[in-house]
């Protein structure tokens, strides 16, 4: 039995090696140049143009997928904090607001914009996309408080909002079917901007709408959370993971390249 | 305000299209008997409950971590449903199959152990179902469900897999520990991204519109047999107006696109 | 009147008074489909309990007849009220250090962990089950390949052309597919929904013909 089939049958030096191409940038970190894409470059715009008054909605689930789309949250709200326009944050799943509360800690949120009047947080609202469909036709009737149990309607950012048309955009952190609810809810029937930050994977899932100008900007994985960390100049985790990210990716390649010759000679052998 | 509102009216001319052909067609098929083609893996589930029972272990049915209340995944986890009715009546009862189907939303489960419960007692076996262990709810979160999945392939030593349903970003861990396991897997999504990874680890793979003809199929219904050729005449427009409007729009015409657009 | 009739019936009052909705101006309708939004916001939250109860049920059952993996079970209903005494004590209050500590350090790491080990199956997989077996196999290899190279910054540093015929392949062969397969899968949605409102499709109603 050749080396080849062994690892074939027991796939553990694979996994070891994995392992040390993970780990190795993380102790000698690797200076790679991270073009910035279109995607990225839409979504810090779109941030960019808008106007201090203007109101923001930040939904998703960076607790749920905390790798990827942690990161991603902490730079667009540090980005929307430092333009000083109007947060309102939306916990997508029962975990996310530990990692909200933790992201304002982190970026001392507290400290430099006032609640209730800069940024406010709505908590986990149940109920999927009818509960989308519900708060973009009729705010108050899907929500009344706040996370705390403060009134909305006694809070100055939310006092008057009637409807999802009272926001600039919805940016959406998920890697689930969310970014394509908010599409149908905000975009579709209102023409409510809409930003997607997603796990690599789902990105092809959203291209399709970038390329058709329904959603101005993707932030595509830990690689867009890199490139966004780079434009707002606040390097994080993104931009220290992309040398691991870079030789697990060529790993990749290799594993692909080694099961072809695999292939190969058990087609040879005649078993294949 | 006018009593349509506006920008929608090419969805509703749609689902009107939808309705009248669905329904025309179901007038036709009093007389005449439509057909759709079986896609190959509809007789791979038979043969995935076949090979359970020549190995004495059992065979794992997954719909998927979706529930009924997303409009995008809500159709997934139907088509899971209705897989999961059709292989209880069919291949379970009558070849005395263990079937375990692990669940991972509330809200399906009830609707899930009703439907087991049932096609196993219409398949001549209702002794099949045990209460907690044919239908076991095991984890809401994706990861956790995967996991929980993953330990019920090695204890109980799963010997055939049919996964029918949303799948997202575990499904390299579910398909991977299952081709480690030596399982026969078939598998079903419409989950675009995960398609290519499904495609390359399972051994029969349905995706996007196959699963939702598989439904039809699976029912022999000429109502929803209807409506997968009604489906069809759909994408017919929808290929037609691609091109008419790609010629029209290279032309410098923005009629159409306007129209639909403010209609 | 049967149940699964009253389903079927309900659906199909709903499913219209939705439709209505989305497409006409009328304003009793919105406020119909308004409070059904409402109230399937109330139910959901009650779904949360019904799985949390769900969960719980399962492992004490599992636990008591003593079935195969029942120490697992253990685990899962010490955790639970573990984790519920701590967020009683904290008083719902997730800022306090010791819910995020506990919350942090268990049920992210192991989430993370578990996401993590996705990348080994990964790679895995790659080697495994990726193979050439015929010319379609080849070329989704190939095109995987080029993909790959647009996302890994490395690829620019290799050759600059690289992460460029990687966003060429993805515009032209992922995205130009990828609007094909969104377009049948939106009919598919489309026409399921329509299904089960007419009363078509029973199973996602909890029937079974």
């Amino acid at each position: 039995m050749s080396w080849l089939d062994k690892v074939t049958r027991d796939p553990r030096p694979l996994y070891i090696i994995t392992l040390i191409v993970l780990v190795f940038p993380l102790i000698n970190p690797i200076a790679l140049p991270i073009p910035i894409s279109d995607w990225t470059r839409g979504m810090y715009d779109f941030i960019e143009d808008m106007a201090p008054e203007e109101r923001i909605l930040l939904t998703g689930h960076w607790g749920y997928r905390y790798g990827e789309l942690y990161p991603q949250f902490l730079a667009v709200l540090e980005h929307c904090a430092r333009k000083g326009v109007k947060i309102v944050i939306l916990d997508g799943s029962p975990e996310t607001p530990t990692f909200t509360q933790a992201a304002f800690k982190e970026l001392s949120i507290p400290e430099r914009l006032e609640y209730g009047v800069d940024y406010i947080e709505l908590g986990y609202l149940p109920g999927g996309e009818v509960m989308i469909a519900g708060l973009c036709a009729n705010f108050y009737s899907i929500v009344q408080k706040d996370y705390f149990g403060n009134l909305l309607s006694e809070m100055e950012i939310t006092t008057d909002i009637k409807d999802i048309r009272d926001f600039a955009a919805v940016i959406v952190f998920t890697g689930s079917a969310d970014s394509q609810s908010w599409l149908n809810q905000a975009y579709a029937p209102y023409g409510v901007p809409v930003g997607h930050s997603l796990y690599a994977a789902k990105v092809v899932d959203s291209e399709a709408y970038f390329r058709a100008g329904a959603i101005f900007g993707i932030i595509n994985g830990l690689r867009g959370s890199a490139e966004y960390e780079l434009l707002i100049n606040r390097p994080g985790v993104g931009a220290s993971m992309m040398g691991s990210a870079s030789l697990v990716h060529l790993l990749v390649i290799f594993a692909l390249a080694l099961g072809a010759v695999a292939f190969l000679q058990q087609k040879m052998q005649g078993r294949a | 305000m006018g009593l349509l509102i506006s920008g929608r009216m090419l969805v509703l001319t749609l689902i009107v299209i939808f309705v009248v052909s669905m329904n025309v067609l179901l007038y036709l098929s009093r007389t005449r008997r439509f057909r759709i083609r079986k896609h190959a893996a509809i007789d791979a589930m038979g043969e995935a409950v076949s090979r359970a029972v020549e190995l004495g272990r059992p065979v794992i049915m997954s719909p998927g971590i979706g529930g009924l209340y997303s409009t995008k995944y809500a159709a997934d986890t139907a088509a899971g449903l209705a897989v999961a009715g059709y292989i209880s009546k069919e291949f379970v009862a009558p070849m005395k199959a263990e079937l375990i189907v692990p669940v991972s939303s509330g809200e399906t489960l009830p609707v899930l152990e009703n439907i087991v419960q049932q096609g196993l007692a219409a398949g001549g076996a209702p002794e099949l179902y045990k209460p907690h262990e044919t239908v076991r709810f095991v984890a809401t979160t994706q990861m956790a469900y995967a996991a929980a999945y993953v330990g019920i392939l090695y204890r109980e030593k799963v010997a055939s897999t049919i996964m029918v349903g949303l799948f997202a970003g575990e499904v390299s861990m579910l398909c991977e520990e299952g081709a480690r396991c030596g399982c026969f897997q078939v598998a079903a999504s419409t989950n675009v991204y995960q398609i290519p990874l499904m495609i390359c680890m399972v051994d029969y793979m349905m995706f996007g519109e196959d699963m939702m003809a598989a439904t039809a199929w699976i029912s022999d219904d000429p109502g929803q047999i209807t409506t997968i050729i009604s489906n069809d005449i759909l994408k017919l427009i929808g290929i037609a107006a691609a091109w008419i409007g790609a010629i029209l729009v290279t032309f410098g015409i923005d009629a159409l696109r306007t129209f639909w657009g403010t209609f | 009147m049967e149940m699964r009739e009253i389903y079927v019936y309900a659906a199909f009052t709903m499913g219209v008074l939705g439709l209505l909705e989305y497409f006409f101006n009328v304003p009793f309708i919105g406020a119909i489909v308004g409070n059904f939004q409402n109230w399937i916001v109330i139910m959901s939250s009650v779904m949360l309990g019904m799985g949390a109860y769900n969960n719980l049920s399962f492992n004490i059952s599992k636990i008591k007849n003593k079935r195969r993996g029942w120490a697992y079970s253990i685990v899962c209903v010490v955790s639970f009220v573990l984790m519920m005494l701590l967020g009683l004590y904290v008083k719902l209050d997730i800022q306090r250090p010791e819910w995020f500590f506990w919350y942090n350090n268990i049920a992210t790491t192991a989430s993370s962990a578990l996401w993590a080990i996705a990348l080994f199956y990964i790679v895995s997989a790659a080697f495994r089950a990726m193979r050439p077996r015929n010319l379609d196999a080849a070329i989704l290899l190939m095109s995987a390949v080029l993909v790959i190279f647009n996302n890994a910054p490395v690829a620019g540093a290799i050759h600059p052309a690289l992460p460029a015929i990687g966003a060429w392949t993805f515009k032209l062969a992922a995205e130009t597919g990828m609007r094909a397969l969104l377009i049948g899968i939106a009919i598919g949605v489309t026409s399921l929904g329509l299904r089960v409102i007419m009363g078509r499709e029973k199973r996602a109603l909890g029937g079974f013909d």
